[in-house]
């Protein structure tokens, strides 16, 4: 288990972060509290572990809604030396296995659903591997989607994608959404077609977890590290360090791996129904 | 870092490749062995899916903590070179699953005593 990060909680941009700091003395030292424990989890993967897990508290500034909650529980697991169909048959499983326990009804089906499919079929738009901002906020502009708000292309892409496409899937199918924007790509591998290898997965109107074919090239890993904090200043969130131990992970090989980040407490709403994340939390959490 | 292997990462190795179908063994080359198995005179290509079709004697370019899978027909895939100082005998794991084992067990014991879990 890690919890306190001296440098790094992770460089995804839209996340803001919770700082605190260490007093030894009179030496006082800032940390933050992670985001998920997924840089640590890979750099066991170079160390040597090839199936590896954790459930972790995560926490995440000035997100609070009925489904976000400033602090959950977090399952990660990664295999190494494995694609994203495995980590799909895991996920499947494991909601098999919880609706058997719980005597809950199992998704009525499963639905691999691709992203510039679903810009087609609901906002009638050929996206592409390099469609850029413009297009997308002309998009906005003839769907009538307020992006006001959009400072950067992926505020653009989930400013549309939140207002006219997520969730117009049956609800109560389990739905793999894959094939993403390159600018979406986060710690994904992009494939040899210009999308990112990566899926989401929905259930019951929820966001259940994210998935990555990860990328495990330290070059274009530190690149896109530099280009999230960059993203991070122009989004006026908190500056944060590169964690440079992670690169010289990925430098001494971490294998071509799988793996994904689900939501505990969303997983739970999905399975008894239940409508607000705070009821989960007004004991403990924030 | 030899002239041989230098030039194989900067020409000719398809970067970081996804992992292959139809692999026999994965993990680190020590001393030109992966496991038992060696693969010094083995046959360095690379990924199948790539149009690159280059092939050398894995030898030649291999060194000690590269992560490789080997294929069927007495080839091998470099999925990720190490391209630091690092040491096989510094690896981290083992010592870190036996941490792992031990909070796992920990975690256990309340519930064979019938508590329950607060969160």
């Amino acid at each position: 288990m890690w919890v306190l990060s001296a440098t790094c909680p992770g460089t995804e941009p839209s996340i803001e972060v919770f700082e605190t700091e260490f007093r030894e003395g009179s030496k006082i030292k800032k940390y933050f509290l992670p985001t998920s424990p997924e840089l640590n989890l890979k750099k066991l993967l170079a160390e040597g572990a090839e199936k590896i897990f954790e459930i972790a508290p995560v926490f995440r500034n000035g997100e609070r809604t009925d489904r976000h909650s400033p602090e959950f529980l977090m399952l990660e697991w990664y295999r190494s030396f494995a694609n994203l169909n495995r980590i799909k048959m895991d996920v499947t499983e494991i909601i098999d296995v919880l609706c058997t326990q719980m005597k809950v009804k199992p998704p009525a089906g499963i639905l691999h659903l691709a992203v510039p499919d679903l810009f087609k079929q609901y906002c009638e738009f050929d996206l592409k591997p390099e469609t850029t901002a413009e297009e997308l906020k002309s998009l906005a502009a003839k769907l009538q989607v307020d992006v006001s708000a959009a400072v950067t292309i992926d505020d653009y892409f989930f400013l549309i994608f939140m207002e006219k496409i997520e969730n117009k899937w049956p609800q109560d199918h389990l739905v793999f959404v894959e094939k993403y924007p390159p600018y979406q790509a986060a710690l994904a591998r992009i494939a040899g077609d210009g999308w990112a290898e990566r899926f989401e997965v929905y259930w019951k109107g929820l966001e259940l977890a994210n998935a990555f074919h990860e990328l495990n090239d330290p070059v274009l890993q530190k690149e896109r590290a530099i280009k999230d904090l960059q993203q991070k200043k122009l989004l006026n969130k908190k500056p944060i360090d590169l964690d440079e131990s992670f690169f010289s992970a990925l430098s001494f090989g971490m294998p071509p791996s799988a793996g994904i980040a689900l939501g505990l407490e969303r997983l739970y709403m999905a399975l008894t129904d239940t409508k607000e994340i705070s009821s989960l939390s007004r004991i403990y959490g924030l | 870092m030899s002239k041989t292997r230098d030039e194989y990462l900067q020409k000719h190795w398809t970067r970081y490749p996804e992992m292959p179908q139809r692999a026999l063994k994965t993990g680190r080359v020590e001393r030109h062995f992966l496991g038992t198995q060696s693969v010094k005179s083995l046959t360095l290509v690379n990924h199948p899916s790539s149009v690159n079709s280059f092939q050398i004697e894995a030898g030649e370019v291999l060194s000690d903590g590269d992560l490789v899978c080997l294929l069927p027909g007495n080839r091998v895939v470099l999925l990720a070179p190490n391209l630091t100082e690092r040491k096989l005998n510094s690896l981290m794991w083992a010592e870190h699953r036996s941490w792992q084992q031990f909070v796992g067990s920990i975690r256990h014991l309340p519930r064979h005593r019938a508590f329950n879990r607060s969160i």
